[in-house]
């Protein structure tokens, strides 16, 4: 059985080379070419199997490489295969291991405020700005709609339920402002994989897929057509390397938060929202499409939400920021990582569609930084008391 | 109306501005990126005769690609003129960035290749140089600098160069060589003088040397296209139009379908799919030619047919489909040297058959006031 | 001194025996080294097995040079096996026979569960069956690499681009040779001439003054443009066409094709064999129509029918035949090697030199099957480290690096054959100007441009019939590379980009002008 198609496609273009965020900044960064389908190619011939790049980790999934490639060469898949590949140095097993389980940091988020000293012992980043344990609060509101016209799960991704509970909240109050009846899924602990896959190990990653698709059935029992997503690495983790490398199935369609918001919140929410904006003009919203949303769907739909509320929107043209899930908190990237998302703003705020993106940036830019679910709440409140107030 | 535009290379980027200059709403999606990355971005005009638009027409045309590029920091040289290329021959382009060589009257040059860059112009191509121009270039080949190794690219080197330490490094090498050089003959340098401060740098080291200063193209990955691909897109999400990622498996009944199985309806879209090598035209391996999107068949390769026409098939107005760039049939840019041209033609025919007409726009207080200039 | 024409397989493997043996040689060859039937071939070295029913002779002679070469020539064999898949339950008639040929010939094969097969072939088969056989893959223009170097250090000659012209018998003995050589015509003396012109063996016969008659015939092979099998597989049934794929370095070759031809030249690949052995080919392979094809290539078979009349070139039997013309109303002291395959070079050699040793008087025993082919220093195909030179990648699919070429000799195709650049996925998009600038550097007096455009047309003619499925692709990328980016000249002689042009409204002409 082959997991890839295209993988002796590639026409030599150096597309992926134009755009991949590392090969611009990492002066011995080979490249997505060298390392990907040119890497790929001998390892096959009898004379240069089993050779790899020492470099091959600092490459940091962000899949841009693979959504330039005009033939189709599954570019970062390749260089996942060639990180499994690659015999990992001992001094960061632990932590590689602990970092690939995102979901247990989650399951005790307390850890994340060991003191740096220790940090850096295990090869962690001192600099990289780690998240403070933040579990969503219950919290209900006034509704829009009166009736509940449909049940919506809502993919709660192990960092926003450890770390970015106030995302999880807003997005819950707004479903049921909206009219949906919402149940967070699969239940507390539980990772898509990414973290592990995007680290090399791919067999790691497919079991704690496993375990989760396991849960999410159970947990869907039919009753959920539609599970939102709160994270774009998750997000598109459901939906691509599920089904094409491990034969995972969600159990049901898989959509990102911020287009099922353009598509369903109803127009009385907007109107609200477009009030207030009118009245009380704020500051702007830099927006911050990370990398794997970019990829697997697209620019604009942060940018649209902006608009749909009329809030002055202004898209940053960063390609990856850096953060890429647990790629910052490794000592050995921290340099290039902050490189990556220097950026010198204005006042205003920061919406992105990862929460890992979020902290990262909030640590370059000294801006508020958080998920558009997060914002588009905020604003619904402040417009409520206005519209009281009024 | 709402319009898709398929295609991220040239030719979609092009057609989605104009949509979003005229106020229409419109969505870019893509499958992957174009070709933009892997050439420098000058746009060939070929043989005037070979076009299908009169003079004043074509200048039109030709005007709005240059202030659309102006409007996102692109600074153009318009009208008939020569490039140079990496191996020393000549090619006549219409439209080409300052940062390039184009002139109308070639003259004396001087030329500098680096050393661990292949593609930069080497001695061998210098009597092309001379039978082109009439007059023997002075060429240097500076040394690699510190920190070189195999693994620069073009893109690399853009990347040294954007920062001091690069800037400094090659700075230092030219003035050391200046004096030796006629005063006035412009400078020529490989296509890698960054990424981002491109025109910056290049008026410095003018500054400095007190001579026009260029660059010469290179093979991909091409920083001239990066640079034009990269203010592109961002111009176009500054402007609010979506650049989705998917890939188009059909068009019916108004609804695009994607692989993933997205869909959406649209009234009119434009196939900017680049043909062959954009993939909106596939060579099976049983020689059939087929539309991707359309899956209509185009012909069939074999013995008798050659190579020839199959690179000039392709499809033009279809209903609510219509074609443009590499897409629409009949052209060759390879044979012609008309690329540029292509872009521009076929962009305006395409929006054209589907009931916008760029040039007839009402012109309120000159050309392009109307879309936001 | 002994005269060897042709500087194939056969006549380097004669020049190594005659060397060894002590006696000198001077080999000519009108083009490059390996530039005939040696550099076009499968690339498989036989262990018998294909031949086990229909050409025991053949059989027998492969699997005794298997073993051999395996031992001397190891640095020019990767020696990954083979299996003999049955894809079909009708052939099992031929099945027993094969068994019963392989029992007797000795060639040890054992039967391959179905359930490991995909994985040690690296692809799934149709296969109903499965066996394993000491097949390996021979590297040619290695092996002839070896073969001339070791030549050389014996004190043996090979002249490359020189021809035999006429041959002097004056008083029926063999006296001395006319070849033209890149100075002119010159005359050499030659107490033995040997022919082992391959497929032009008919056209040597002739100046010798004593023509053999050859059945030539031609085998089309696709080149995928990775290595996605493992080991060699051939199918178990009467030899027929595309049953044969053999991975080689990094790509994967299938084969092969047998028709009859009269010239002895490579033809063009035509394009609707191409697909019909692609189609062919997922017999065997399924999956084989996703690969990624790269390129098209033939080969002419010398094959020597001798005075069996047949017109099926599949029944001309792969043995070969050492001629000494004097028996056959010919001069004295001329001899002619034809048939054969690659994988028996060796043997063949020997038995022509033991006729030669005889005619000269001076019988020294063979060593070829003992002396290892060592390769000598430098190795281009081994990077030394701490590297020296040029570290700047010309070709980027077979990361071929400026000190690599600059290291080569001769012809720009011998450059290609001896560093591999322009090779690969790309087939020279982006490398073929670069290697072009430095061979044009290291020879002053050459034209750039028309050597670059030389070298295009020869690689386009394997690319174009192959430019298919994503490989169409590459071919329109390296159009516009070549075009537009580096602004080559259209104009190309006919037959190349444009076998022929559909009748239509916008004609060549009009915008050539
Ligand atoms: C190497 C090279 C050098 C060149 N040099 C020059 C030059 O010097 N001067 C000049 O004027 N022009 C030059 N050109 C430009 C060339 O002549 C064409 O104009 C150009 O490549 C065509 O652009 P396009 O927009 O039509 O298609 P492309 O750039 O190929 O874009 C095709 C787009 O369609 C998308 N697509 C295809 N199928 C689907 C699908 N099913 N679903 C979704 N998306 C899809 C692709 O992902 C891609 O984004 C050069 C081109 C190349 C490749
Ligand atoms: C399609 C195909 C696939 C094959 N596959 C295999 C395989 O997988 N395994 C295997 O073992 N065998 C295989 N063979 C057979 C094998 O390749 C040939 O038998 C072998 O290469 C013949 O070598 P040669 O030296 O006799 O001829 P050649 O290699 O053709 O050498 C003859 C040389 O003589 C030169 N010459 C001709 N005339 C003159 C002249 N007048 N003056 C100077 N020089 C001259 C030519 O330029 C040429 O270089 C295959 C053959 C074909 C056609
Ligand atoms: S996945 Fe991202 S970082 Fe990794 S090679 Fe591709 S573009 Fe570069
Ligand atoms: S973009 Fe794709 S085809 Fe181009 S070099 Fe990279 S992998 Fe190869």
């Amino acid at each position: 059985m082959r997991d890839f198609d295209f993988e002796d496609a590639c026409v030599n273009c150096s597309a992926c080379v134009s755009v991949c965020p590392v090969y611009a900044r990492d002066f011995r960064f080979p490249g997505p070419k060298v390392l990907g389908p040119e890497w790929w190619r001998d390892s096959q011939d009898s004379r240069t199997e089993g050779q790899t790049s020492e470099f091959v980790d600092d490459c940091t999934f962000c899949q841009l490489c693979e959504d330039a490639c005009p033939v189709g060469v599954p570019v970062a898949h390749l260089i996942a295969e060639h990180k499994r590949r690659q015999a990992k140095p001992a001094r960061y097993r632990w932590r590689d291991y602990l970092l690939a389980h995102p979901h247990w940091i989650a399951r005790f988020p307390q850890i994340t405020r060991v003191p740096r000293k220790w940090t850096k012992v295990l090869g962690l980043s001192t600099r990289t700005p780690w998240p403070s344990p933040n579990r969503p609060a219950k919290v209900t509101h006034d509704l829009l709609v009166r009736e509940k016209s449909m049940r919506v799960g809502v993919y709660g991704d192990c960092y926003t339920e450890a770390f970015d509970g106030p995302v999880l909240d807003a997005v819950i109050a707004l479903l049921e402002a909206w009219g949906y009846e919402s149940i967070v899924m699969p239940g507390a602990g539980s990772c898509c994989g990414a973290a592990a896959y995007a680290a090399g190990n791919a067999e790691l990653g497919r079991r704690i897929a496993s375990a989760t698709a396991e849960r999410l059935r159970r947990a869907n029992g039919d009753t959920v057509d539609l599970m939102l997503t709160l994270n774009a690495t998750c997000d598109s983790t459901l939906r691509e390397e599920w089904p094409r490398f491990w034969h995972l199935s969600a159990s049901c369609e898989v959509v990102p938060f911020t287009e099922f918001a353009l598509e369903y919140a109803p127009l009385e929410f907007w109107h609200l929202l477009q009030r207030l904006s009118s009245d009380k003009p704020d500051l702007p919203y830099y927006v911050h499409t990370t990398c794997r949303s970019r990829v697997s769907r697209g620019t604009g739909w942060m940018e649209q939400i902006g608009q749909r509320a009329r809030w002055t929107v202004k898209p940053l043209m960063l390609a990856c920021c850096g953060a890429a899930g647990s790629y910052a908190f490794k000592a050995e990237h921290e340099e290039l990582a902050r490189e990556m998302g220097q950026l010198a703003l204005d006042e205003g705020r920061v919406m992105t569609d990862s929460g890992t993106c979020a902290l990262h940036l909030q640590g370059m830019t000294g801006l508020k930084a958080s998920h558009p679910a997060y914002w588009l709440y905020k604003a619904y409140r402040e417009a409520q008391e206005h519209v009281k107030v009024v | 109306m709402s319009w898709t535009v398929i295609g991220r290379g040239p030719a979609g980027l092009l057609a989605a501005s104009l949509l979003n200059m005229h106020g229409e709403e419109c969505r870019l999606v893509a499958a992957h990126e174009g070709t933009m990355a892997l050439w420098s971005g000058v746009m060939d005009r070929g043989d005037p005769e070979l076009l299908p638009l009169n003079a004043e027409e074509w200048q039109t045309l030709w005007t709005l690609l240059s202030r659309l590029w102006g409007s996102m920091g692109i600074e153009t040289r318009l009208g008939p003129a020569l490039t140079l290329s990496c191996t020393g021959s000549l090619k006549a382009t219409f439209l080409c960035p300052t940062w390039q060589y184009c002139t109308p009257d070639p003259g004396p040059l001087w030329i500098v290749a680096f050393e661990g860059l292949p593609d930069s112009l080497q001695d061998i191509h210098l009597s092309a140089i001379e039978a082109a121009t009439g007059h023997s270039p002075f060429w240097q080949r500076l040394p690699r600098p510190p920190g070189w190794d195999d693994s620069w690219t073009a893109v690399r080197w853009a990347s040294f160069i954007d920062q001091t330490e690069g800037k400094f490094w090659l700075k230092t090498l030219l003035q050391d060589l200046n004096p030796r050089v006629p005063a006035g003959w412009p400078l020529l340098l490989p296509q890698v003088i960054g990424r981002i401060r491109t025109g910056e740098i290049l008026r410095e080291i003018g500054r400095d040397l007190r001579r026009p200063v260029f660059e010469y193209p290179l093979v991909m990955p091409s920083l001239g296209g990066m640079r034009i691909r990269d203010l592109w897109q961002a111009w176009l999400r500054n402007r609010g139009v979506p650049l989705i990622s998917g890939s188009v498996t059909e068009y019916l009944k108004h609804r695009i379908h994607l692989d993933d199985g997205r869909s959406w309806g649209a009234d009119h879209v434009l196939m900017a799919t680049g043909g062959i090598l954009g993939g909106g035209i596939k060579v099976l391996p049983n020689g059939v030619v087929e539309e991707a999107i359309t899956h209509r068949a185009l012909g069939q390769i074999t013995a008798e047919t050659g190579w020839g026409p199959v690179f000039r098939w392709g499809s033009e107005a279809n209903g609510s489909l219509s074609a443009c760039g590499r897409q629409r049939s009949g052209w060759d840019p390879d044979r012609d040297r008309n690329g540029g041209a292509m872009i521009l033609a076929t962009v305006y025919q395409a929006l054209r058959e589907q009931g916008l007409n760029i040039l007839t726009v009402p012109r309120k207080g000159g050309l392009m006031s109307h879309a936001g200039f | 001194m002994v005269i060897v024409v042709g500087a194939g397989a056969t006549g380097l493997g004669i020049a190594w025996d005659l060397v060894l043996r002590g006696i000198r040689v001077t080999v000519i060859e009108q083009g490059e080294v390996g530039s005939g039937t040696s550099g076009r071939f499968h690339g498989l070295l036989h262990s018998g097995a294909r031949y086990a029913v229909t050409d025991p002779v053949a059989a027998e002679d492969c699997w005794h040079e298997n073993q051999v070469l395996k031992r001397i020539a190891a640095a020019a064999i990767d020696d990954t096996g083979g299996y003999f898949v049955q894809t079909h339950e009708s052939d099992e008639a031929y099945r027993i026979r094969w068994e019963q040929g392989m029992r007797q010939m000795g060639i040890p094969y054992r039967a391959e569960a179905l359930g490991t097969l995909s994985r040690a072939t690296g692809e799934s088969l149709a296969a109903f069956r499965a066996f394993y056989v000491p097949d390996a893959v021979l590297e040619g223009f290695r092996l002839l690499q070896l073969l001339q170097q070791n030549i050389r250090l014996l004190g043996g000659d090979v002249l490359v681009h020189t021809r035999l012209a006429g041959v002097n018998t004056h008083g029926g003995t063999v006296r001395g040779v006319l070849v033209e050589g890149p100075d002119g015509q010159r005359e050499m003396a030659a107490d033995v001439l040997i022919n082992a012109a391959g497929p032009w063996a008919q056209n040597v016969s002739a100046l010798i003054g004593d023509k053999l008659s050859l059945q030539l015939s031609y085998g089309l092979m696709l080149i995928f443009a990775q290595r996605r099998i493992k080991t060699v597989v051939n199918r178990l049934r009467e030899p027929g066409d595309g049953d044969i794929i053999v991975p080689h370095r990094e790509v994967a070759i299938l084969g092969t094709t047998d028709i009859a031809v009269d010239e002895p030249d490579a033809p063009q690949p035509p394009i609707d064999d191409v697909i019909k052995l692609w189609q062919l080919g997922k017999d065997m392979v399924p999956g084989i129509e996703n690969w990624r094809v790269l390129r098209a290539f033939t080969g002419v078979r010398p094959l020597y029918a001798g005075t069996a009349n047949t017109s099926d070139p599949r029944q001309v039997s792969r043995d070969f035949k050492v001629i000494d013309h004097k028996t056959r109303q010919g001069p004295e002291g001329a001899f002619s090697v034809v048939g054969g395959k690659w994988t028996t070079f060796r043997l063949m050699a020997e038995h022509c030199v033991d006729d030669v040793c005889r005619y000269l008087g001076a019988y020294t025993p063979c060593r070829t099957d003992r002396v290892p082919l060592r390769p000598p220093q430098p190795d281009l195909h081994q990077p030394i480290s701490p590297e020296p030179g040029d570290q700047t990648i010309y070709c980027e699919c077979e990361s071929v690096k400026g000190h690599q070429l600059q290291a080569m000799d001769g012809s720009l195709d011998n450059w290609r054959t001896g560093t591999w650049f322009s090779m690969g996925p790309c087939q020279g998009t982006v490398c073929a100007h670069r290697a072009v600038t430095l061979y044009c550097q290291k020879n002053p007096g050459e034209d750039y441009a028309s050597q670059l455009r030389h070298f295009r047309h020869e690689r386009e003619k394997g690319m174009q019939a192959a430019a298919l499925g994503i490989n169409a692709r590459q071919w329109a990328l390296q159009k516009a590379v070549r075009f537009q980016t580096l602004g080559e000249s259209w104009d190309e002689p006919k037959g190349v980009a444009d076998i022929a042009t559909r009748p239509e409204k916008d004609s060549e002409e009009e915008y050539r002008t």
